[in-house]
């Protein structure tokens, strides 16, 4: 016993810290997951960071281009001027007017897509004066050329004040174009970094990865090799407990079958001597009728009364009296080992399973206490439906019989007897019931009355207290259960629930 | 010789008690036959089998069994009767506290004649063995064949 104890113990432990251990893995391989989602939502956070400055980038060399195709646009307006001046003629001239609608809308496009830089803004809008103020000079000195005036526009050519404003949108234009260097440097140092961040967490998922899915294979290993071993264990417990359960069978019937044998061989090995007691003090009371005779013939022969009082009175009181005593006890023994051996006879007879109409049954029953009852006045009658069942039909009759009997017998002088006898049908299982209006049981009893030679109340009735004990015994044979509902002076309802139908194993019917 | 040979009765009986009892309504019933009792099949046996004026050897028997004897089984004393030829023809009364059904239908099996329940209420059992005693009065016992 202590050994299976320590070793269900063992497994609990074992089960235990199979379950912590389980627990664990179980929430490092879902911590695992979540990282790995939250790494996922990083690369592509980060993939469209990069692609944001990839697009960053290719603007800054977009700008750079517009701003170098502004310059040039500038410096071609300058040369298709100075073309024109140099040597008139209407294709210069229409040059001349090509180069200069194309340099507003260069500044507009150079404007326009560095519009998001406030650097830019204020160089653009320095530019704008200076450029306005050279397209005058640049205009001036075309329409003097137009107008025949080309000495006065060649003496103002090379002065200071017509390069002035060209240098300073050079100057303006480089500013812009370090500016937007200066940006491309960033930008691309931002994409670097955000490419290298990428790569990083892209590792680390991919190291997670690994690494989670050798812990999934462990873990999924372990719980084959868990579930195996428990298929295993299983096995053998149930293999151990067939075995278990067969030996306390034998057990059972083994010592089903002593109990028998003693309860008969003590009854018989108690009656032998009984014999010896009843017949010699039947022996002794028949000596005892020449005793009583010399007794008389002595009184008679004895008016003065020297006989000492002591004789006659032993003779005609104390030793009858004696044998009385011996001779009830002697028949009230004699009625407790037939009790016991009935008893045991019954615990050796073969049940025989058959289907019972239990109606018939009932009333067959009720007709053997008819008499009695209508001595009191009293009704005994079937209540509803009785089911039927497949039982030994004896059993079920001495059982009922025994409860209807006790019914009948333990009525209440207070009021009329009636009886009532119902039964209900559960899955597999049939209960009966009598019911009584009778003296009742008190509570304290209810186990007492089942037991052999004890009895509850008033003992006005006469009895050895066996009955209930044989119907316990009986029932339990049947394979059911009885039990008892009551209160003093409240009647007494019995119940029985026995199997639908009754199954012989060899430990119950040996 | 048979009319003049009276009949011995055997009691095997381990019970003084009981032996006693029997003797008496045995008196009683007016049979005046030799009663040898003895407490134990062994002795019993050897009186039977090879005593000299035991019913082996000399004269005409009746056997008086009791089933529980201390030493052995009164159910062996009576196949080992029943199984000698010069005995077997000796009548048996099984005599005994014993009424299971079983162990009667054994007795008869073996050959026993009569089988009786002793009765614990004293009247029916002085009554009983009275007409035993009656009983045993009729009889005809065959002797002890050669």
């Amino acid at each position: 016993m202590s050994e299976a104890a320590n070793r269900q113990m063992a497994a609990e432990r074992r089960a235990l810290s199979q379950r912590d251990l389980n627990r664990t893995l179980l929430g490092v391989l879902g911590a695992g997951l979540l990282t790995l989602a939250v790494l996922a939502v990083a690369i592509v956070w980060l993939s469209i960071q990069t692609k944001d400055f990839n697009g960053w980038v290719d603007h800054t060399y977009l700008a750079e281009q517009r701003i170098v195709t502004f310059m040039e646009s500038v410096e071609k307006s300058e040369t298709a001027r100075r073309g024109y001046i140099l040597a008139p003629s209407p294709r210069q001239y229409a040059n001349y007017q090509q180069a200069r609608s194309e340099v507003s809308s260069a500044l507009f496009a150079a404007a326009e897509i560095t519009k998001d830089n406030p650097v830019q803004i204020a160089n653009i809008s320095r530019i704008r004066p200076i450029l306005v103020w050279k397209m005058k000079i640049n205009d001036d000195s075309v329409a003097a050329v137009r107008s025949g005036r080309q000495s006065e526009a060649l003496r103002d050519f090379p002065t200071e004040q017509a390069l002035q404003p060209l240098l300073g949108v050079r100057k303006l234009v480089d500013d812009m174009l370090a500016e937007e260097q200066r940006l491309l440097a960033e930008r691309t140092r931002q994409e670097q970094g955000s490419i290298r961040l990428l790569v990083i967490v892209g590792l680390i998922t991919a190291v997670l990865l690994g690494l989670l899915s050798l812990a999934s294979v462990m873990v999924m290993r372990r719980f084959a090799s868990d579930l195996t071993n428990a298929q295993a264990e299983l096995k053998v417990l149930n293999e151990d407990l067939e075995q278990r359960v067969e030996e306390r069978t034998t057990d059972l019937t083994r010592a089903n079958q002593e109990i028998q044998r003693f309860a008969y061989i003590v009854s018989h090995d108690l009656r032998s001597p009984l014999v010896n007691v009843m017949g010699f003090t039947s022996e002794m009371e028949a000596s005892m009728k020449p005793l009583h005779s010399l007794v008389r013939w002595l009184e008679e022969r004895d008016p003065e009364g020297r006989m000492p009082k002591e004789v006659k009175q032993a003779i005609d009181v104390d030793i009858p009296e004696a044998i009385g005593f011996i001779r009830s006890s002697t028949k009230k023994m004699d009625n407790l080992i037939g009790a016991i051996l009935k008893l045991s006879r019954e615990g050796r007879r073969n049940l025989t399973p058959e289907r019972l109409a239990m109606a018939s049954l009932i009333d067959n029953i009720l007709a053997t206490v008819r008499h009695r009852l209508d001595e009191l006045g009293g009704v005994a009658e079937i209540d509803g439906h009785l089911p039927d069942i497949t039982s030994d039909r004896l059993a079920i009759e001495q059982v009922l019989g025994n409860l209807i009997d006790n019914a009948v017998k333990y009525h209440s002088p207070k009021r009329a007897l009636h009886i009532s006898i119902s039964g209900t049908e559960l899955p597999g299982r049939v209960i009966y019931e009598v019911q009584d209006n009778g003296r009742g049981i008190d509570p304290r009893d209810h186990e007492r009355i089942f037991e052999l030679f004890r009895r509850s109340g008033a003992q006005n009735q006469p009895g050895e207290g066996i009955g209930l004990a044989h119907v316990r015994a009986l029932v339990h044979r049947l394979g059911g259960v009885i039990t008892c509902v009551s209160a003093l002076d409240e009647g007494a309802t019995f119940r029985i629930s026995l199997p639908k139908v009754l199954v012989l194993t060899e430990g119950l019917n040996a | 010789m048979t009319e003049h040979q009276p009949v011995t009765i055997v009691m095997i009986e381990d019970d003084e008690g009981h032996a006693r009892l029997i003797e008496r309504n045995i008196r009683r019933a007016g049979i005046s036959n030799t009663v040898r009792h003895f407490l134990d099949g062994t002795s019993a046996l050897e009186y039977m089998f090879t005593g000299g004026d035991g019913p082996l050897l000399n004269g005409p028997a009746l056997v008086l069994l009791d089933l529980n004897l201390p030493d052995m089984s009164g159910i062996d004393i009576l196949a080992k009767i029943k199984a000698e030829p010069k005995l077997k023809r000796m009548p048996v009364v099984v005599l005994t506290t014993t009424d299971d059904k079983v162990e009667i239908q054994r007795c008869y099996d073996l050959g026993c004649n009569v089988y009786i329940t002793k009765p614990v209420n004293y009247e029916s059992f002085a009554d009983a063995i009275r007409q035993l005693g009656l009983f045993l009065s009729v009889i005809q016992v065959p002797e002890a064949q050669d």
